[in-house]
């Protein structure tokens, strides 16, 4: 079920109906429809929170933002806060980064050919872990001239890893992938390695940093949303602009350049944006596993490998994903929190699992 | 026209390594011909069209196209000219049979353009020249070896290249597929008079289909011309190594090699 | 085929080699039974401090036999209880009246003659007692809580080794250090030659149990109240009973004023203690028993144990105060959605530094210092 609609014949000859004429249609339907639907999750999601919220209430909460609408406020100004500056922040910090990591993990799989590729694959979780754990490990390095330092400090701590994996990869004026993913691992064991000694060694309470690790939203504010919105809409739609490209991508690499693609280009392309998408998103939401790896193959499953298509549905399906992981992060425990990536890994594993014995009988 | 090369490949030299594979390759072929490539395994019959098509950078030495170097080429530009099918080519996964041919329309569509009508068009009678138009909707991945090749060869028409390369298309397949896909070509060839250069390994079926013969043979073009000149029982014996024995075919007397068996049977 | 079945035999045969070869080099099963006392002569704990001689017709002091049975503190208790094999409710240790051992002979102890202190017996955290013949003289304790205590009840020069993160008092850095409780540095430990090794989590370390070292594993008291009782199982164990008991009942004074200071107060304020990240402690942990004790209400009442909280309820239950340990206060300057907090609007967020954070952590003598700071930063018309 891909792009291409198929019109069956009716007066064919023979009896059979047979395919006669062929049209193309791309994707409208479904994207808008996705788009929707996520939207209606992400308001609903932010609906729902520890803190009760009468439907009523929150309806005019949000009709009281409009410019020409007057409602007296007959509701605690805590609710105001919750829903403004707490949930909608999360909300729609959580549908950018299922977004951007579906989209990379798609990317990912895409470029690889690998569909057990995700968007950490070549060392941007490492790299972003290390990075988070040494600020947080210095409370001297927390904020420096009133700059949060944490999530540019994640950001660096990617782009530096997978800068080195690139850099041990690179030969003569190609990048052979299976050389990139060992280095890959390599630099990822080796930032591991790093951030497990320096949490081992500091004295401050480690529970700040394995929250971060594990991912969440908890401290989400609408100025994060502001700094990866660029990173992540720009990355995205580069990415969507390389979708037939991906396409031949599938095809071995002299294939691909037989057809006309110019490989190295496209590879080192697609890696820095996939990379930097990846790098924006972690540096605000922490590590969070599994959307980048099933969001694409559940798209997979129900749209086809059209990577024209694949990847914005897997921006779509990501992005609600994620919205609803969180939901669950943030009520499933009383007052307290959950990390998110506990609530996607519950999620994944099952449904990874489910993938591979399809795939086996397939 | 005439007897003008079309394709003409002059002093070609290649070495993977240490292991100088071509050295001092000349061919020339002419527009609208079939000629055939045969050697022994190894020989280096595709890294030959490899470089033809200008995936890889020969040592020394160059190719021409209708006069026109291909390493002056932009990618895209050799793909417009030049299509290979190769010898195992990649099956990816979920692609329909129509959906692989149209990858081939790549190089003349624009960066964010999308198939239009033409391209349909071009695929859809590429897929019918190779009887494969009733299998645009299904999974490349179910189709069996002989089926697959024909998608293969039909994406490389969908180029609407002026020389078309094959590397050896009839290899594992049963002599009902291999008559097919020669067949086919001829077909291909009056339609749309594309010159086409393929490697095989069958020589008598290279003689019967092939207007010329080209044998390579220790990094050297040792042969190239007319079947009937071509394949003499001492040539195909010195570059193979084993004795065998002419004998012309009783429908058109084409060469057929044959065997010899070095101790007759009791 | 048959190579398949050839190499699943070798398979086969190296696993039991290698079972074989574990078995037999397996380390004894640790022996977990209460060390017997002796019959015949008790064994005098050797102390500095002489066991009192009492002369006859004289009434032992209460305050000065290790006999007496503990007086429990009055107040709410905690009722989240934490687990635990032992058969006391709580995990502090818990006494036993030593009744004294039968000699042979069946003679008993006259009346009036001194009677020798029987041996300290303590329960640890997972139900075993274990019993000091004689008061340990080489400590190796992974604590800072123990370390403090140590030192305060003139037993300091006891530590010969400690974990490499303890910082008071200042004689501490020349105490060798030697990990901690999951990353110990056994051969160094070996080297110390210590005859007591404290800890507050549960190792399981089978290589001290093999060096013969003998291993007392208390988990951190949850309450303030238990710390002037740990003071004094301490001071029972070194045999400095008498520093013990006077730093105990000095602490416990501490609390009484306390108590009688915050006496005009009914309800304290509404409280949000922020570990970094709005991770906090429930009632039931130590930090929550002090804002108990300080009247002060933890707005984290219905976590248990240590949890990140939810940002939604920290708004919707609007803490007039937050205390944040070192680093964790900036969010709260930083986030539009807690600057409608009353304890950001009024100025109330206190950021503790490194030293308080550690007056308000470590379980020890200090603690009193920490409460005084924190009742300064809850009730500041009452403690100017």
């Amino acid at each position: 079920m891909g792009i291409l609609t198929w019109r069956r014949d009716a007066g064919a000859p023979g009896g059979e109906a047979a395919v006669r004429t062929v049209a193309f249609a791309y994707p409208w339907r479904r994207l808008v429809v996705g788009a929707l639907v996520v939207v209606l999750v992400g308001l609903l999601a932010a609906g729902v929170g520890s803190v009760r919220i009468p439907p009523v209430a929150l309806g005019k909460i949000l009709a009281s933002r409009l410019p020409w609408v007057n409602i007296d406020a007959s509701w605690p100004a805590s609710w105001d806060t919750i829903l403004w500056n707490i949930r909608l922040p999360r909300v729609v910090l959580a549908g950018l980064v299922g977004l951007a990591l579906a989209v990379s993990g798609a990317t990912y799989q895409g470029l690889f050919r690998n569909p057990l590729a995700d968007p950490y694959l070549i060392g941007v979780a490492a790299g972003a872990g290390l990075g988070a754990t040494v600020v947080l490990v210095t409370p001297a390095l927390h904020f420096v001239s009133g700059v949060n330092m944490l999530p540019i400090a994640a950001f660096l701590g990617a782009l530096l890893a997978v800068t080195a994996a690139y850099g041990v990869a690179r030969r003569g004026g190609g990048l052979p992938l299976t050389t990139l993913i060992l280095a890959g691992v390599a630099v990822a064991a080796m930032a591991s390695a790093v951030t497990s000694l320096l949490m081992i060694r500091s004295n401050p309470d480690v529970r700040p940093l394995l929250s971060w690790l594990l991912g969440g939203f908890g401290r989400g504010q609408w100025r994060d949303v502001l700094v990866v919105l660029p990173y992540i809409v720009l990355g995205f739609l580069l990415m969507m602009a390389y979708g037939r490209t991906l396409n031949l991508l599938q095809l071995e690499e002299e294939e691909a350049k037989q057809l006309g693609v110019n490989v190295e280009r496209a590879k080192l392309l697609l890696i820095v944006v996939a990379s930097l998408t990846t790098a924006a998103a972690v540096s605000v939401s922490g590590l969070i596993g599994f959307v980048g790896l099933i969001a694409p193959h559940a798209v997979r499953l129900l749209w086809g490998y059209d990577y024209r298509s694949l990847l914005p549905m897997s921006a779509v399906i990501g992005a609600g994903f994620l919205i609803l992981a969180d939901l669950v992060a943030r009520t499933a425990v009383g007052s307290g929190e959950l990390p998110v990536g506990i609530v996607t890994a519950f999620c994944g594993a099952p449904f990874f699992l489910y993938l591979l014995r399809r795939s086996r009988r397939m | 026209m005439g007897n003008d090369a079309y394709l003409k490949v002059s002093g070609l030299h290649f070495a993977y390594g240490q292991r100088q594979v071509l050295s001092g390759i000349d061919l020339k072929i002419r527009r609208g011909d079939i000629t055939g490539l045969v050697g022994p395994n190894g020989a280096g019959k595709s890294t030959l069209l490899r470089l033809i098509t200008g995936t890889l950078q020969p040592q020394r030495g160059a190719t021409s196209v209708d006069g026109r170097m291909i390493a002056d080429l932009k990618p895209l530009e050799r793909a417009r000219l030049i299509a290979l099918v190769p010898q195992n080519p990649t099956v990816p996964p979920g692609f329909t049979c129509l959906e692989t041919v149209l990858l081939a329309r790549n190089p003349h569509l624009r960066f964010l353009q999308w198939e239009g009508p033409r391209d349909l068009e071009v695929s859809r009678q590429a897929m019918e020249m190779t009887d494969t138009w009733e299998f645009a909707p299904r999974l490349l991945q179910r189709l069996s070896g002989g089926e697959r090749q024909r998608v293969f060869i039909a994406r490389a028409l969908a180029q609407e290249p002026s020389i078309l390369l094959l590397d050896e298309p009839t290899a594992h397949l049963d002599i009902a597929y291999q008559t097919a896909i020669m067949e086919m070509m001829e077909r291909v060839r009056e339609r749309t008079g594309v010159t086409m250069l393929v490697a095989m390994h069958d020589l008598t079926l290279a003689a019967h289909y092939c207007r010329r013969i080209a044998v390579l043979h220790q990094a050297r073009i040792v042969a190239e011309g007319a079947p009937d000149e071509v394949l003499t029982s001492e040539r195909v014996s010195a570059v193979y190594g084993t004795p065998v024995s002419i004998s012309a075919h009783p429908v058109d007397g084409t060469p057929v090699v044959l065997p010899v068996r070095r101790k007759p049977p009791g | 085929m048959s190579r398949g079945r050839s190499t699943l035999s070798v398979f086969a045969a190296v696993g039991i080699v290698l079972l074989v070869v574990l078995g037999c080099t397996a380390p004894p099963t640790p022996t977990r039974t209460p060390t017997p006392v002796p019959t015949g002569t008790p064994a005098l704990p050797a102390s500095p401090t002489p066991a009192p001689t009492l002369k006859p017709g004289e009434t032992p002091k209460p305050t000065s036999t290790p006999t007496s049975v503990p007086t429990w503190p009055s107040g709410p208790r905690p009722t989240a209880t934490p687990g635990g094999p032992t058969p006391t409710a709580t995990p502090t240790p818990s006494f036993r009246p030593a009744t004294p051992t039968p000699t042979p002979g069946g003679t008993r102890t006259p009346l009036g003659s001194p009677t020798p202190a029987p041996p300290p017996i303590v329960t640890d955290s997972n139900g075993n007692t274990v019993t000091f013949l004689k008061a340990p003289r080489r400590i190796v304790a992974l604590d800072s809580a123990a370390v403090e205590i140590l030192y305060a009840i003139g037993a300091g020069d006891r530590l010969v080794g400690t974990h490499d993160f303890a910082s008071y008092p200042p004689e501490v850095s020349d105490v060798p250090k030697v990990g901690d409780s999951f990353n110990l540095n056994v051969e160094k430990v070996a080297e110390l030659e210590p005859d007591l090794l404290y800890t507050m989590f549960d190792m399981q370390n089978p290589q001290l149990e093999a060096l013969g070292i003998p291993v007392l594993y208390l988990k951190s008291p949850t309450t303030v109240e238990a710390i002037p009782e740990r003071i004094r199982m301490w001071g029972r164990i070194t045999g400095e009973v008498e520093a013990a008991e006077g730093l105990a009942g000095m602490m416990e004074a501490s609390f009484a004023e306390l108590e009688e200071r915050l006496a005009s107060v009914e309800r304290g304020p509404r409280v949000f203690h922020d570990l970094g990240d709005f991770w906090t402690t429930g009632p039931d942990t130590f930090q929550g028993d002090m804002y108990r004790l300080l009247k002060a209400e933890n707005i984290a009442y219905d976590v248990s144990g240590w949890a990140q909280f939810s940002a939604e309820v920290l708004v919707e239950r609007d803490p007039e105060v937050v205390i944040a340990t070192f680093g964790a206060a900036t969010v709260y300057g930083d986030n539009p959605a807690l600057a409608g907090l009353s304890a950001v609007k009024n100025d109330r967020v206190y950021s503790l530094d490194v030293d308080l954070t550690t007056l308000i952590s470590v379980e020890g003598p200090r603690i009193v210092h920490g409460l005084e700071e924190l009742a300064r930063l809850l009730y500041p018309e009452l403690f100017p």
